[in-house]
């Protein structure tokens, strides 16, 4: 009997070492933009996205498996490989690239923030402050460990929207039905929303910051199987809450014709149909997602400019250890907030903006992966076998026609606006 | 002397001044404690593709405006690579060292070369964000000159790139301290960190163990087998071994103290129970021990067998029959005194010294071992039996985490 409870012991510590870095990052996809996208995706056209879900968990699968692979079999982050084997050129060009996008997330991270402070009518400059304070708290004092349990917490609370979407007395025999029949159109409205559907959910810092995290845990080669584990489990529960999502708001809003343009507006408008506890599990939600996508993107690029340039340091060492990561870290979460907290300033600007630039460096980076992860030298006898090579080159053909047409749209809104 | 990156597309002419390729790379031997001598050229040629490799001898002259040889393209013999040769622009440029004298590991952002003794060497590596603007050709825009050049001299380099170079630099770091090469571990990524301590010596190897931080240390005991783990802690004092599996899930803790002598394991059991922050947690249980009626002979023959096992023998500590504290001896005593002394005749009695209880904090502990001038102090619980002893190195240790969060 003991002996059985104590390698049932040793199975679940074995699985702890390995697991995290797939469910936080998947998770942490669902951020305050994720939110804010599949709120107006139920809103604005129903049931009829479902089907697209389960294909974008499957391209965030095949990709996040990509680079916790090469972290695994290098033992290096993507920014270290990137710099190791291309050109300066390219690696300044992708590190800009991404910080740009990434800073302007983590500005729409606090921009979650301030939208519920003003649902429940708290001045909003207290709120973000209160945030800013908590996010550096947690990562600046706390060790990796610490930082880890806050962060998988955080996922698990996404639970709220689960529970939200149930609240909302969804109609299950026509969600079933849409899930399976795709629906397509080439309004401009729907293609815009579409991508934006992909954008949010498969992000360029996620790519940067699962891989450095399987690294930085000292996952080896052979625990490749429970790695796969935590990112299948990670890619499930992103694609499980971004449904329940889509359903509370499909259910409720949409065949009222209401037009919402962020999450915050969703859980308020969500009241009258699904209850006044949808809606606070709505804006907790945002908040929760906002805090997690702060953290998560903040570290992430913090991580990857210190390792393309050299002075590396890992999460877990105190702020003397490796000063640079934490004044990078410091300087994110304080500009951003900051720039928030500017009045007028015009917020679904910059997070389309933050979302076209990662976009445009999506398929620069998976170019590089693929590049990488089929080279012998680098990869050993992991290098992609030729199915997994066609697999992903058409996962980043899509991803790069849907970029195209949603920058081509971009410009066409904006032209039209002038 | 030049930068690397200068020669970045230079064409390649011969003594015909014919375009003959394009510079690609540039080979180095790897000479232990000198500066690396340039051997060869890799030019891509203009036609056919592939690559060849030209000696550094038919090199005449090298700039950004172009490599000029000293004869005829086709005269020239190609070089063979061997094992201690190292491609300068795909292996070292944009890779990691670690510089020895500074104690970190860096990313290389420019190599410079000049001639040493009429060869060509590699000389230094540039690490500063200067080399950076200067690939990009950015460098104009630092119009004051304000971003400093920093360059590491090449012989305080190495690289970490490849399982040869990792034991080369475990050749080169045992002459820094033990805390230096745990600074140098911590910075390398886990493969590479793990890599390290392995090709250390075990007693090196216990000493760096003792000194990287918890974090990474519970990382590198999964990345390194736990055998090798057993051999490395098995060196340590045991507290620190203590302070090492209390860090660890229960499992890996399990496992490794399978791999302990039984003793240790017992009484590695028995301290583990004990907080970090009380004097059990900080007491080690390896001190000096002995009974009333032994003679200072006796004794110094015994510290002179124990003696490469323990980290300090400041004191012996007197039991009587049944573990009784009885009272300290100091090794200046023991010196001073004559032989056939029993210790019972020149120790300080029990009665006039402080001792602490397994349950006293840290701050108590400190407070009064501050407040006697203590070095060490013997533990001791109510039914006055001999636990174990804290020294001063643990408590200021344990405090400095405390006090300035390191």
């Amino acid at each position: 009997m003991i002996s059985l409870v104590k390698r049932w012991f040793l199975r679940v510590s074995i699985i702890l070492s390995v697991v995290g870095p797939g469910i936080i990052a998947g998770t942490a996809d669902n951020d305050a933009g994720g939110i804010t996208t599949y709120s107006v995706v139920g809103a604005h056209y129903g049931y009829q996205m479902l089907w697209l879900l389960p294909l974008v968990g499957l391209v965030l699968w095949l990709t996040q498996d990509m680079g916790a692979r090469l972290g695994l079999v290098t033992g290096k982050g993507l920014a270290a490989l990137i710099r190791e084997n291309f050109s300066i050129r390219l690696t300044v060009l992708v590190i800009l690239l991404t910080s740009v996008s990434n800073w302007l997330n983590v500005v729409a991270e606090f921009a979650g923030v301030a939208s519920v402070a003003q649902l429940y009518h708290i001045p909003k400059t207290l709120l973000v402050a209160v945030a800013a304070f908590a996010i550096s708290f947690v990562v600046i004092k706390g060790n990796f460990q610490i930082v880890q349990r806050v962060f998988l917490t955080s996922s698990v609370l996404y639970l709220a929207y689960l529970i939200a979407g149930w609240k909302a007395n969804p109609d299950w025999t026509t969600i079933f039905h849409s899930s399976f029949t795709p629906h397509f159109s080439l309004e401009s409205g729907f293609l815009f929303t579409a991508i934006a559907l992909v954008g949010t959910t498969v992000t360029a810092w996620g790519q940067f910051f699962i891989q450095s995290y399987y690294v930085d845990k000292g996952v080896k080669d052979t625990d490749i199987g429970l790695m796969r584990w935590d990112i299948t489990a990670g890619t499930l529960w992103t694609v499980v809450v971004a449904f329940f999502i889509v359903v509370a708001t499909a259910s409720t809003l949409y065949p009222k014709g209401i037009q919402i343009y962020d999450a915050s507006q969703a859980a308020a408008a969500l009241e009258p149909f699904a209850g006044y506890l949808a809606k606070h599990l709505f804006a907790w939600g945002l908040l929760n997602a906002s805090l997690l996508g702060a953290g998560v993107v903040t570290i992430a690029t913090s991580y990857l400019i210190t390792e393309a340039f050299g002075w590396e340091g890992k999460v877990d060492l105190g702020l003397r250890e490796s000063p640079v990561f934490y004044k990078l870290f410091l300087f994110f979460i304080v500009s951003a907030s900051l720039f928030v907290l500017i009045p007028s300033i015009p917020l679904v600007p910059t997070i389309v903006f933050s979302q076209a630039l990662n976009a445009m460096v999506l398929p620069l980076l998976f170019i590089c992966m693929t590049v990488l992860l089929n080279r012998k030298d680098i990869m050993g006898t992991g290098v992609n076998s030729p199915m997994n090579n066609s697999i992903i080159i058409i996962a980043i053909a899509v991803v790069c026609v849907l970029n195209i047409s949603y920058c081509y749209s971009l410009i066409t809104q904006f032209l039209k606006l002038l | 002397m030049f930068f690397l990156s200068t020669l970045r597309n230079a064409p390649v002419f011969d003594s015909s001044f014919a375009v003959v390729g394009k510079y690609k790379d540039i080979i180095a031997s790897l000479v232990p404690d000198q500066y690396a001598p340039v051997k060869g050229l890799v030019v891509t040629p203009l036609k056919g593709g592939g690559e060849r490799v030209i000696p550094w001898s038919a090199v005449e002259n090298a700039s950004r405006v172009g490599i000029h040889l000293s004869t005829l393209v086709a005269r020239v013999a190609p070089v063979q690579e061997n094992g201690s040769d190292i491609r300068l622009r795909e292996k070292v440029l944009d890779h990691q060292i670690v510089d020895i004298t500074g104690v970190r590991v860096v990313r290389v952002n420019d190599l410079q070369l000049g001639t040493i003794e009429g060869r060509m060497c590699v000389i230094a590596i540039d690490v500063s964000a200067k080399a950076l603007l200067r690939r990009l050709d950015l460098d104009r825009l630092d119009v004051f000159n304000l971003i400093p050049v920093k360059l590491i001299d090449w012989r305080q380099a190495n690289l970490v790139a490849g399982s040869v170079q990792i034991m080369a630099l475990s050749k080169d770091v045992v002459h820094i301290h033990p805390a230096d090469i745990a600074t140098i571990v911590e910075d390398l990524n886990v493969k590479q960190g793990s890599e390290l301590m392995k090709s250390l010596d075990l007693a090196t190897a216990a000493r760096v163990f003792e000194e990287i931080d918890p974090e990474t240390r519970r990382i590198l005991v999964k990345a390194l087998s736990p055998d090798k783990v057993a051999l490395i802690t098995d060196k340590m004092p045991l507290d620190e071994v203590v302070d090492l599996l209390k860090s660890l899930p229960a499992a890996t803790s399990d496992e490794l103290l399978s791999y302990f002598q039984s003793s240790r394991a017992a009484s590695a059991e028995r301290l583990i129970h004990y907080s970090n922050h009380s004097a059990g947690g900080l007491m080690t249980t390896e001190f000096i021990k002995c009974g009333l009626s032994c003679t200072v002979a006796e004794i110094i023959e015994e510290i002179k067998k124990f003696s490469p096992a323990f980290r300090f023998i400041h004191y012996v500590y007197v039991v009587d029959e049944e573990n009784r504290f009885m009272g300290v001896a100091s090794f200046r005593r023991l010196i001073t005194s004559a032989p056939n002394q029993t210790i019972q005749e020149i120790m300080r009695d029990r009665k006039g010294l402080k001792i602490l209880r397994p349950e006293q904090s840290l701050r108590e502990v400190a407070v009064i071992m501050a407040k006697y001038k203590l070095f060490s102090a013997a533990v001791v619980d109510k039914r006055r039996q001999l636990l174990g002893v804290i020294t001063m190195d643990d408590v200021m240790r344990q405090l400095v985490m405390h006090r300035y969060d390191v």
